[in-house]
């Protein structure tokens, strides 16, 4: 005896079928993500800031790399703050 | 992508009969009971677009020797799959006895080739649904954040976590060696347990005072008190109570001797470096691996290297692919060479410190005694010895593991037990009144002595501390920067995960609610490390859950299946293979 698989009547599923530059767009919210809540976060000096986020876009910081740039200090200017 | 697969040929390939399967661009469906050979259609499509077939390498494999398992059961002959394409007629054929496929020299094809070399991207097996749902929370999350080829965002999380940690260690090594030095300052019997360097210049001032002189105000006056004391002396003994005073302050000064954690992280690295079986020779390399990556990334038509003007031998995926693994490798090597040049570097500071100690104790060498005299004499020659060698390893690195030397660890006592013989001494010397005396005299001259040492380990502690803090923030904006990013990411794909939910189990025609109603990724409790988890949320309740408790096994299987899909469908470009082998077991049959 032959059993007849049913088909599906509905339409097929449409769902978007674009591809999406993931790595692109998550390396973009990554660093807009952290410069903010640098920002929230608490105070650090501004060259800190800046070169935690030039260190995002490097291919992979060590904990070195991170503390190198932890220790700068502005030249003469006052820390930035979130107020 | 304009191609599709017009046919699949295997020769001698697994338990397959030579044969070819035209698909002329349509799906493909298999049916078949066990040992049919359905599964080893898949591992051709997988040995073509990658050169392996990724069930038979890697962990728990080591049985398994690949090449013999491709090859075909009766080994007739070399394993072959070729794949045709349409509409123009190029191949890309693989051999396991050529290290590179063979692509025809069209864009279109080598286009195709590319944009197929990640076959975990579009190739899913049900062992790999099943590994993937019944693993723990921290492991499903990195085989999906591998899956989504976005591993770097982790790795960047080690390295911030990492950077706190050895912060904390210096802010913690700081505080330890500052209140090593101040505790010689310690009074039990008063209870005087300082904090600062002020509150010892207060106790020395308090001390004066209540011998009749003036308050200090700040450490020049302690050198101007001292011989003011030094005259209430009376005359007897005056001299040798002096000398055994100075002895006294020179032993009570604590030696250095906290050097246990940097020679266990040398030790370590150097472990971790031979076990990475590079030399540091390598590290350098990455940044040139970086600039190549980055230079490639952005001219993808480049076909020769920058360097050396060589045609690749690979794809330029392939090649990028090869990049990135190495640039981990690498990224890992200098992260143990600069712990362990980091650790390296003190542990000469501290022989220094210890070296210079013992030559001022052996300058009161007529109180010490001659057994006792000789004994920090050998050490000392022992310590100078132990710091020439480890100069030498600053330059050369670790070739054996670092060990202090024995005679080193029993000095501690020695020179307790000798400072002990000089203040019996200097008791019985004194004349019985003048304890008060003698005792002002001693901490004066110790506070002499010490003072510009502890402030300067005082401002050492603020330093750290502060590096500490800053290390802190950048580390906790990171893992909120990091799980936010890949909400956003997974948002993206919770809602198609869903509907293909949904449309597998029929949710639709049914009057049937779907019991998974959103999907997020949840910090687990080593969220400080960066750990994340894949939660639903069940029934639309508040709080998401884990999967397994609340779905059976068919409906864990099938979200499985519709989180790769959905993975898939969004991330692979329009026109990507896409290969599932066994994974619909569980699912309704109409919706095949």
């Amino acid at each position: 005896m032959t059993t007849e698989t049913p088909r599906p009547t509905e339409p097929e599923i449409e769902i978007q079928s674009t591809s999406w530059d993931l790595q692109a767009e998550l390396q973009a919210n990554l660093e807009s993500e952290f410069t903010a809540s640098l920002m929230i976060a608490g105070t650090l000096p501004r060259a800190v800031s800046k070169s935690l986020v030039d260190l995002l876009k490097t291919n992979a910081p060590t904990a070195t790399d991170l503390l190198s740039a932890l220790a700068l200090e502005d030249p003469n200017e006052p820390e930035t703050t979130n107020e | 992508m304009s191609e599709v697969i017009r046919s699949i040929r295997f020769e001698h390939f697994r338990g397959l009969p030579n044969s070819e399967f035209k698909l002329n661009g349509k799906s493909l469906v298999l049916l078949g009971s066990n040992g049919k050979g359905k599964s080893a259609i898949v591992d051709g499509i997988e040995f073509v677009f990658s050169g392996q077939v990724s069930r038979f390498v890697g962990s728990g494999t080591v049985s398994i020797d690949h090449n013999d398992a491709v090859k075909h059961v009766k080994k007739l002959g070399t394993p072959k799959v070729t794949t045709s394409f349409s509409p123009s007629n190029g191949k890309i054929s693989r051999s396991l006895d050529l290290a590179l496929p063979t692509v025809t020299d069209k864009e279109s094809v080598k286009l195709y080739f590319d944009q197929h070399s990640r076959t975990d991207a579009f190739i899913l097996r049900r062992a790999k649904i099943l590994d993937f749902i019944y693993d723990q929370d921290a492991d499903r999350y990195r085989k999906l954040i591998k899956l989504l080829g976005v591993t770097h965002v982790d790795t960047l999380q080690r390295s911030f976590v990492d950077a706190e940690r050895q912060a904390k260690d210096g802010a913690q090594r700081a505080k330890a060696a500052y209140l090593s030095q101040i505790a010689v300052f310690r009074d039990p019997v008063i209870n005087f347990e300082p904090r600062n360097i002020n509150q010892v210049l207060a106790r020395i001032s308090d001390t004066v005072q209540a011998l009749g002189l003036e308050k200090l105000l700040e450490w020049s006056d302690a050198e101007i008190r001292l011989p003011l004391l030094k005259a209430m002396r009376p005359e007897v003994n005056k001299e040798k109570i002096d000398a055994l005073t100075r002895a006294l302050v020179s032993l009570e000064t604590p030696l250095p001797l906290n050097i246990g954690t940097d020679i266990a992280t040398a030790n370590t690295m150097r472990n971790e470096l031979v076990n990475l079986g590079n030399s540091s020779v390598d590290a350098p390399r990455s940044s040139i691996i970086t600039e190549a990556s980055a230079y490639l990334k952005k001219f993808p038509s480049e076909r020769n290297c920058p360097l050396c003007e060589k045609q690749f031998g690979q794809p330029l995926v392939e090649v990028l692919s090869r990049l990135k693994q190495r640039s981990e490798t690498l990224r890992e090597l200098r992260e143990a060479i600069e712990k362990s040049r980091t650790a390296l570097s003190r542990v000469p500071r501290y022989a220094e410190a210890i070296a210079a100690q013992l030559e001022k104790d052996l300058k009161h060498s007529c109180l010490l005694g001659s057994e006792t005299t000789q004994i920090l004499r050998n050490t000392r020659a022992t310590t100078l010895r132990w710091l020439r060698s480890l100069k030498r390893l600053e330059s050369s690195g670790l070739t054996t593991d670092l060990v202090i030397p024995p005679r080193l660890l029993g000095l501690p006592l020695i020179r307790s037990n000798c400072a002990g013989n000089l203040k019996a001494q200097k008791l019985a010397l004194a004349p019985p009144d003048s304890s008060k005396l003698e005792a002002a005299i001693t901490l004066l001259q110790q506070g002499i002595v010490s003072h510009a040492e502890i402030s300067t380990a005082e401002n050492a502690i603020s330093g750290a501390e502060e590096l500490s803090r800053r290390a802190s923030i950048a580390k906790d904006a990171f893992s909120k920067a990091r799980e936010l990013s890949i909400q956003k990411v997974f948002n993206r794909i919770s809602e198609t995960v869903l509907n293909f939910y949904r449309r597998l189990h029929n949710l639709d025609e049914v009057d049937e609610r779907s019991e998974c109603t959103a999907l997020e990724m949840k910090p687990t409790s080593r969220s400080s490390a960066g750990g994340l988890r894949l939660a639903i949320q069940f029934l639309g309740l508040v709080d998401s859950k884990d999967p397994r408790a609340f779905l059976s096994e068919g409906h864990i299987d099938s979200l499985g299946l519709c989180l790769f899909l959905a993975t898939a469908r969004i991330f692979n470009p329009p026109g990507t293979l896409l290969v599932l082998d066994d994974v619909l077991t569980s699912s309704p049959s109409h919706k095949l």
